[in-house]
């Protein structure tokens, strides 16, 4: 999977992230604006998270197919990023229309029905009422919606791990997690595994979790599971 | 005012159409076409006629300067790929009525002839061939040398277009000649005051007039007259302040009915900028038409937040096509909210 950061001060961000983690991957998953024209089927929406990009940078190197993919931060967080729907399909989709767009959010400390509802009830707001979940499983579901004539999937990818020890799940779950079968050092957890995550980038042993992930597709797939599912789905 | 202008084979642009409001913000990435919209409408009312460039007296002269690499000279870059045997063409629709008018630049030996379906309005044309085309011109410029041409100087008053005036930093510095020139006329108004007040609230001096006056040596130069009587060159204020004080005084001199200004972002401060956009709202409720260019969505929001009536076209040129969308500042806040930067995502908007 490539991708393309539809903002040069975001792409920016992110490809610095991933320079940091290995200067060679760069070039390996992120496509130049001069190739982009108008092909774009599928867009990935962080609504939340410093690190959900690393995170979508390691699954694109593992999903090796050629498919662009649209990559954006929204200003607007977790069940609010929904809205931005209509934006996406009235200015994105002039020359072809785009076919999925995948939500990745943190699920924090929200019980999984709770998201599950509030989701929808958003979509309803936003699409025609006829949509329909169209696959479930916890942490990763689609939805069909109708939008006037446009047809449109919306996949949904919500960061958490339930081994993991924290007040709020966030992305820092799966990285904790592959922290530990790495067995990179005694984990000594707090109140969130955003902020356990941030002491072992102190102690920089954060670096050798991401390197690893890079290198390992059945670690990453492991970790990533819910990710590793959605994104499949938009790249096949 | 100019509300639709198209373009064939000039400059960069061998095709492309856009709408234009009374205050249009033109965004797009390097080599869009942004610069050759300015100057084919800075052309538009007449490449002969005279402009405040000091030196560079034409709108045909003023684009030269701007485009000089070494040695070369003439303007065969105003064809699309410098190609002898096409024609560019500009035509352009005004808000009062829906006719349309046009600009033909046709190369014939090594001249480009200027000709437009309103020949009629120049006191005197001549007759060319080119291949076996008949022409009938109001003037030309050489295709690889400096020579312009008019078969009479009455030619340069005749206006096709709205009159338009085009800045961009590359220039400015040419105006310092006209200012000189004109300078009775102008220190007898309240421009020179009113600029100096005006800039003073942006820069740490704080000057109460503009003077043309000796500098060392007995030689004249331009000053800021500083509240506390001292002095200080204009070429010694910072590039942004330059800018402002002499775009303000040649526009107040020429008032023109369209301001053009290229990359309106550079040298500026967001301050300062501030103003120019307030300035540029000023002058559209006076019925005047701005277009501005710009890399920078800030400088497009900080105009566009002065005027709601502002619309932003942004701009793609893919092998010589030019594309448009116009937008509203709303919408781009929209997009920006969404996680979208319209200058990357031109590719997919478009």
């Amino acid at each position: 999977m490539n991708l393309y950061p539809l903002s040069y001060g975001y792409g920016a961000k992110v490809r610095g992230k991933m320079r940091r983690i290995d200067k060679r991957i760069v070039k390996e998953i992120f496509v130049d604006n001069k190739n982009i024209d108008s092909t774009l089927e599928s867009l990935i929406i962080l609504a939340d998270g410093y690190r959900d990009d690393i995170a979508v940078g390691i699954l694109s190197k593992h999903l090796d197919g050629k498919k662009l993919v649209g990559l954006v931060k929204s200003e607007r967080t977790r069940i609010s990023s929904i809205k931005n729907i209509p934006v996406y399909l009235s200015h994105l989709s002039k020359k072809q229309p785009l076919k999925n767009l995948v939500f990745i959010m943190d699920q924090e400390n929200d019980t999984l029905e709770k998201i599950h509802s509030e989701i929808e009830k958003e979509i309803n707001r936003v699409c025609n009422k006829q949509t329909k979940k169209v696959e479930k499983a916890e942490r990763y579901f689609i939805y069909d919606c109708s939008l006037g004539r446009r047809k449109i999937k919306l996949v949904f990818i919500i960061n958490g791990v339930d081994a993991i020890d924290t007040e709020k799940h966030s992305i820092e779950d799966h990285l904790l997690m592959a922290a530990e079968k790495l067995r990179i050092s005694d984990i000594n957890y707090l109140k969130t595994s955003k902020e356990t995550w941030i002491k072992l980038e102190k102690e920089s042993k954060s670096e050798k979790v991401y390197k690893k992930l890079l290198l390992d597709k059945k670690l990453a797939e492991e970790v990533f599971n819910q990710h590793f599912k959605g994104l499949k789905f938009i790249e096949y | 005012m100019i509300r639709n202008l198209k373009i064939r084979n000039f400059r960069g642009i061998k095709e492309g159409e856009i709408e234009l409001d009374n205050l249009t913000i033109i965004l797009g990435g390097n080599n869009a076409g942004k610069t050759a919209i300015l100057e084919s409408l800075f052309l538009l009312p007449n490449p002969f006629r005279e402009v405040p460039y000091g030196a560079l007296n034409t709108p045909l002269t003023t684009i030269h300067e701007i485009h000089k690499t070494l040695d070369s000279s003439g303007w065969a870059f105003f064809i699309y790929k410098y190609d002898s045997k096409t024609k560019a063409e500009i035509y352009w629709k005004s808000k009062s009525d829906n006719a349309e008018r046009n600009l033909i630049m046709i190369p014939s030996g090594n001249s480009l002839f200027f000709t437009t379906k309103d020949i009629n309005k120049f006191p005197s044309r001549s007759n060319t061939r080119a291949g076996n085309l008949n022409i009938t011109y109001f003037g030309f410029a050489d295709l690889s040398d400096t020579n312009l041409g008019l078969p009479s100087s009455q030619n340069k008053n005749i206006l096709l277009a709205p009159n338009s005036l085009l800045i961009s930093s590359e220039i400015i510095k040419f105006a310092e000649r006209y200012m000189y020139t004109n300078w009775v006329t102008i220190a007898n108004t309240k421009t020179p005051v009113e600029v100096a007040r005006d800039i003073s609230k942006y820069i740490w001096e704080d000057l109460v007039n503009i003077t043309i006056e000796p500098y060392l040596g007995g030689k004249l130069s331009i000053f800021g007259l500083a509240k506390d009587g001292s002095r200080i060159r204009l070429g010694d204020l910072g590039s942004g302040a330059q800018i402002y004080i002499i775009s303000k005084i040649i526009h107040e001199m020429y008032d023109p009915e369209i301001l053009l200004w290229d990359d309106i972002e550079a040298h500026m401060n967001p301050k300062l900028l501030s103003r120019i956009s307030e300035w540029f709202a000023e002058l559209v409720e006076k019925g005047k038409q701005v277009i501005v260019t710009t890399h920078s969505l800030e400088a497009a929001n900080m105009i566009s937040s002065f005027n709601s009536n502002a619309s932003i076209l942004l701009l793609k040129l893919k092998d010589g096509i030019l594309e448009s969308k116009k937008m509203k500042s709303e919408e781009l806040e929209e997009l920006s909210l969404a996680g979208i930067d319209v200058r990357t995502a031109e590719g997919i908007l478009l």
